[in-house]
């Protein structure tokens, strides 16, 4: 525990696997906030989850799009948690990361509860305070340039689209109050 | 629009209606009848009229109509963002049409037509990627138009004007796109809008309005052309040229010179590049200074006070700034109408230049003109056509080189091959034209295409020609993968060729494809419908502009209509009696029925040998003037009283009370009719006043029967002097009962265009069938001044027309708009319950008039032409002008509508927005009266079998088909 502490004192970006080249720095602030997820398997891999800011939400879905440079990762799994249900048969919850058409270097992210259905929600749920709503991977694309591959703390940093809404469509939270991080590919 | 061919034997056959008039039908004919061959194959006075149902506004008109739509479009956006409730809580549904399973105009068709487009641009990085500017229906997109059957996304539903003139592609930045509001033929509007992203968001409206040097106004209704160079765009207007520098910010007035004639307004039809920064442009000069500039209409050339009338100018501009008039032409006396064309510009001092150049009057080609130098000479190249159709034919159409045919003020279309300048296609009214050797001192022009082929019609001494539709409007080419694809843009919707300049392809062998499916972008002018009560609510047909009557045939394919019936249709009623059933359909000047107990309506009987054999059968038409002689009329009408007049155009009111009959009203611009059955056919019996000479000018513009008190009949009138006409005497001729005029700002100033009566389905206490009616208008005050907000367009009478009280509302947040109205109609059950289809959409008031709300949900900014309201309030279905026929009903079983693409934000773009407003509709049908509602543009996938509205989880895998993609 105290080597941790250690660790945790002299990371820039707490939380990265020690080793990998992959270096993630949270966001401060957001009523959403991509953070950095459990440790990966992995060195070249790193999981980011998006989860619910200092205090509750109630809505239905949620999501995002954000540029990347996917020249340096690749998207892994994508794995939806529960506190917002998005049921199954199909399972309402889906990531991808194009690289052509309008979305084309964008992480396309979704998650929404199901009106009808496996696992329908009828209505908004209330999520407390830091619950994870969704786990991305990225994996590591070998031999890629160093460099960063998208950086939400800029002061010019426009999340194009993002938030969560209710059922009935109305804006919970706005994309600008979705806070992202800096990802970025360091020496590998 | 069709041609005169047959008119003649129409004027011939006509018999008089003074007396009741029975015809039979003709189950021993060997022949066609002339009417039939009328009703199948054209309308005698075209396009020579206006557009029926136009309203083109002035500009003070306009504004007004531009904010309150602006205002309805902001409420619009913002339920859809909050999912605020709408009146009734539930949604419309768009019925299409998708396809056409079947379609015939005598011959069978193997196409499917749609609406009318007027620019068709290319991405250039991608030619999968089409953009497509209807006249009423926005830009819609395709992002596989190189797949077999491309799909289709609308672009601009939720924006306040769908009437759209122009669009363009700026080729340094392909996603930016420039619309211009105001289609010349039809609805009009005077603003240019941008797009960055491809068509996914749209900036607000900028206004064009400018002033010449002279002092004379510039008001634009309509935006023709658009060219656009780096921050350089410039708009083409039937008011003149705007041009912006700061691409698209602002937009002022380019006082074209006009040499020697002054300063003269300018109605400029093309505008385009040739390459080093240099333009050209064609427009069409007022007579002298201050007189404004030529209309778009028959004939341009208004009167003595332009002896040598209304003629072409060419322009050109080494920057785009500064213009000079080209004064090397050919004779330019007598010309009218012009559009240019430009071939490959990489040496700009050659740059090839072709002009389709019509007569003054708007009839018919006066030929074709090059420029071999960049626009700054023109010579003629009219040439000579090589292959005309035969003059065996049955079909005179295209026999020359005029190509414009009667309509030149109409339909005309020219683009040049970008690979090489001696191949040029030009497109006019009934055929398209290609020349292979346009450079040469007289080229060589071949056909190839008509809009009617078949046996005997559109042949060649080489063969039959390919089907395109009638009336081009636009064409363009591109090259994609070095391989040159032509579009065509008519009256029916897109055509594409990829082999009409590839050498050795006969002309005859040129294949045209049309890309129309899924495109619901038709032009309604009416609507027809089943209703539960009668046990038959999948019925529905229309008449369309230019697409004749489009019927629902199959309920497996609920959004697929057929066509039976070519050229304009126009109105069209289901009559249901204990006698049975009769399905009634129009086109300009001739009216048909079908009897679906009989026969199979939904489909026509292709090159039936005669009425008989026939599934729709003609009626005889009262006896009409010739074709000039009714111009004649409307013109008199219009100069006794000074009113803009509304055309001739058949509707129909069903007589619902005669249950046991077969009566249904239809009517002339001068009389009303009734048909009544007799024997195996029909009768049209004269039940009005005749109004042929009437000393006010008066006409007949729609008719409407009560639909609960039997032998109550309305009329709507041509004049404001005498806005409605009624009869409590049914079928039994009379003299009707003349209305006095609304005056919205009192005194004496007059509300303009009268278009739809309806009476309540209770009477107050104490009232007779008559004394209650309400009257819907489309028009201004005749003193030009606007109608205030809180008088607006719809008024009651309650002592028989004596008298008119406003029913807009007085809340502004709950006010009918101060938009045109063109049809209102009561609920047949609760009479304080009125439905009003405006400019911009339906609205209901569910209080008498007290208050009014826009009706549902999802329902584009498109003028509603007409409505119906199924008997027990199950449904309504409302034709709209540019997005097809719309359905909306608070049931768990109705059919499925068009297939939805999962946009819901129509950015055009499937991201977490979608998945989320899927998500929470799974389940949601139309019946459901709570937010959030069924959306039909989320339904892509049929369920049910016939399928049925509903959103599922097929639906929500559908969507991640798409997910981060495109729809």
């Amino acid at each position: 525990m105290k080597r941790l502490w250690l660790v945790l004192l002299v990371c820039g970006a707490c939380g990265d696997n020690i080793g990998s080249p992959i270096s993630y720095t949270d966001p401060s602030g957001g009523k959403l906030r991509l953070v950095r997820g459990a440790p990966s398997k992995s060195l070249k891999s790193i999981n980011l989850d998006l989860v619910v800011g200092d205090a509750p939400l109630t809505g239905y879905s949620v999501g995002f799009d954000l540029p990347i440079d996917d020249t340096r990762v690749t998207l892994g799994a994508f794995t939806a948690a529960t506190a917002l249900n998005p049921g199954s048969d199909p399972v309402a919850a889906k990531a991808t990361l194009p690289q052509s058409g309008p979305l084309a270097h964008e992480l396309v992210t979704a998650l929404s509860q199901k009106a009808a259905g496996t696992g329908a929600v009828a209505g908004d749920t209330q999520v407390a305070a830091g619950t994870v709503l969704y786990t991305i991977e990225l994996n590591l694309v070998a031999h890629a340039a160093t460099g960063v591959i998208f950086d939400g703390t800029t002061s010019d940093f426009v999340l194009p689209s993002g938030g969560m809404r209710d059922r009935l469509g109305n804006t919970v939270v706005e994309a600008k109050d979705v806070s992202i991080g800096k990802l970025e590919l360091k020496n590998q | 629009m069709k041609p005169i061919w047959v008119g003649s034997i129409v004027a011939a056959s006509a018999i008089a209606i003074a007396t009741p008039l029975v015809v039979a039908r003709s189950h021993h004919a060997s022949s066609r009848s002339a009417e039939r061959e009328d009703r199948e194959h054209h309308h005698p006075a075209d396009e020579r009229r206006k557009q029926p149902g136009t309203h083109r506004a002035s500009p003070a008109e306009r504004a007004l109509i531009d904010r309150v739509a602006r205002g309805e479009s902001d409420k619009l956006l913002a339920r859809r963002q909050a999912a605020l409730p709408s009146v009734p809580s539930t949604t419309w549904v768009s019925l299409g049409p998708t396809d056409a399973p079947n379609e015939v105009n005598y011959f069978s068709i193997a196409s499917v037509d749609s609406g009318r487009p007027n620019s068709i641009v290319v991405d250039p990085r991608d030619s999968n990627v089409v953009y497509m500017a209807v006249s009423g229906g926005g830009v819609w997109k395709s992002f596989n138009f190189l797949s077999g059957s491309p799909t289709w996304a609308p672009t601009m539903d939720l924006l306040p004007n769908l009437a759209v003139g122009a669009l363009a592609l700026d080729l340094d930045h392909p996603d930016t796109l420039y619309v211009g509001n105001g289609d010349s033929f039809d609805a009009s509007g005077d603003t240019i809008l941008k797009s960055s992203d491809g068509g996914g968001s749209w900036s607000a409206p900028v206004k064009l309005a400018g002033m010449y040097t002279s002092g004379f106004m510039s008001a634009p209704s309509s935006i023709r052309q658009i060219g656009v160079k780096g921050n350089l765009v410039l708009a083409a207007t039937d008011a003149g040229l705007y041009a912006s520098n700061d691409a698209g910010a602002t937009f002022v007035l380019v006082d074209l010179p006009n040499g020697a004639a002054g300063v003269l307004a300018e109605s400029v039809w093309s505008v385009a590049q040739v390459g080093g920064g240099a333009w050209v442009a064609a427009g069409v000069t007022a007579c002298a200074p201050g007189a404004p500039p030529p209309i778009v209409y028959f004939g341009f050339d208004p009167g003595a006070m332009c002896p040598a009338g209304n003629n072409v100018a060419l322009w050109r501009s080494d920057d785009g700034t500064t213009w000079t008039q080209v004064t090397t032409t050919p004779a330019r006396l007598g010309t009218g109408r012009t559009t240019l064309a430009v071939g490959g510009t990489a040496d700009p001092a050659h740059t090839r230049v072709y002009a389709f150049v019509g007569d003054i009057n708007g009839t018919k080609t006066l030929g074709y003109w090059r420029s071999d130098d960049g626009g700054h000479t023109y010579v003629d190249a009219t040439g000579t056509l090589a292959n005309p159709t035969l003059a065996s034919n049955m079909d005179t159409s295209c026999t020359t080189i005029d190509v414009g045919h009667g309509q030149t003020w109409y339909n005309q279309a020219i683009v040049v091959d970008p690979t090489n300048p001696d191949h040029v296609l030009v497109g006019g009214n009934l055929c398209g034209m290609r020349t292979m050797n346009g450079t040469a001192a007289a080229p060589t022009w071949e056909l190839v295409s008509h809009w009617l082929p078949g046996p005997g019609f559109g042949e060649t001494a080489n063969g039959r020609l390919a089907y395109v539709h009638a009336d081009w409007h636009t064409a363009t080419s591109i090259v994609n993968d070095g391989r040159v694809t032509t579009f065509a843009g008519t009256d029916g919707g897109i055509f594409s060729s990829t082999n009409l300049f590839a050498t050795g392809t006969a002309a005859e062998q040129v294949v045209w494809t049309h890309r129309n499916k899924g495109l619901a972008t038709h032009l309604l002018y009416s609507v027809a419908s089943g209703d539960p009560a009668a046990g038959d609510p999948f019925v529905a047909f229309m008449g369309l502009q230019d697409n004749g009557t489009r019927i629902r045939a199959d309920p497996h394919e609920p959004s697929a209509f057929n066509q039976p019936i070519g050229g304009d249709g126009i109105g069209a009623t289901v009559h249901h009696s204990t006698a049975g059933t009769t399905y009634w359909a129009s086109v300009e000047f001739g009216r048909a029925f079908c009897k679906p107990a009989e026969t199979d309506c939904a489909t026509e009987l292709p090159m039936a040998p005669d009425d008989a054999s026939s599934h729709w059968h003609t009626v005889t038409n009262p006896a009409l003037p010739d074709n000039e002689q009714l111009e004649a009329n409307r013109i008199r009408s219009e100069r006794i009283s000074h009113e803009d007049q509304e055309p001739f155009f058949e509707h129909y009111s069903d007589v619902e009370t005669d249950t046991t009959g077969g009566s249904v009203l239809t009517h002339t611009d001068e009389r009303v009719f009734v048909a009544t059955a007799a024997g195996n056919s029909y009768t049209l019996t004269q039940i009005s006043q005749d109004l042929t000479i009437d000393p006010a000018g008066a006409g007949f513009t729609n008719v409407t029967a009560s639909r609960a008190f039997p032998r109550l009949y309305g009329a709507a009138g041509k004049v404001s002097a005498q806005p409605f006409y009624f009869t409590t005497t049914g079928n039994t001729p009379a003299t009707w009962t003349v209305a006095q005029p609304v005056h919205p700002v009192g005194g004496t100033p007059r509300l303009l265009g009268a278009s739809s009566i309806d009476f309540p389905p209770v009477l107050p206490a104490g009232a007779q069938p008559g004394d209650v009616f309400i009257g819907a208008f489309t028009g201004i005050v005749n003193n030009g001044m606007l109608p205030p907000d809180d008088q607006g367009r719809l008024w009651r009478t309650k002592d028989r027309g004596q008298t008119w009280t406003s029913i807009v509302g007085s809340d502004p947040a709950h006010r009918l708009p101060n938009v045109p109205i063109y049809v209102v109609k009561y609920d047949p059950v609760t009479p304080t319950t009125i439905y009003a289809g405006t400019d911009i959409g339906v609205y209901l008031t569910t209080d008498d008039g007290a208050t009014w709300n826009r009706m549902g949900d999802n329902f584009p900014m498109v003028p509603v032409r007409d409505l119906y309201v199924a008997k027990n309030q199950e449904f309504i279905r409302a034709a709209t002008y540019g997005r097809g026929l719309w359905e909306i009903y608070p049931s768990a079983s109705a059919n499925q509508g068009s297939p939805g693409n999962g946009d819901y934000d129509r950015n055009l773009v499937i991201d977490w927005i979608d998945v989320g407003a899927m998500s929470a509709r799974l389940g949601v049908t139309p019946a459901m009266m709570t937010p959030p509602y069924y959306s039909w543009i989320l339904d892509m996938t049929a369920t049910g079998d016939p399928p049925v509205a509903e959103i599922d989880g097929n639906d929500l895998t559908a969507l991640f088909g798409t997910f981060g993609g495109h729809p």
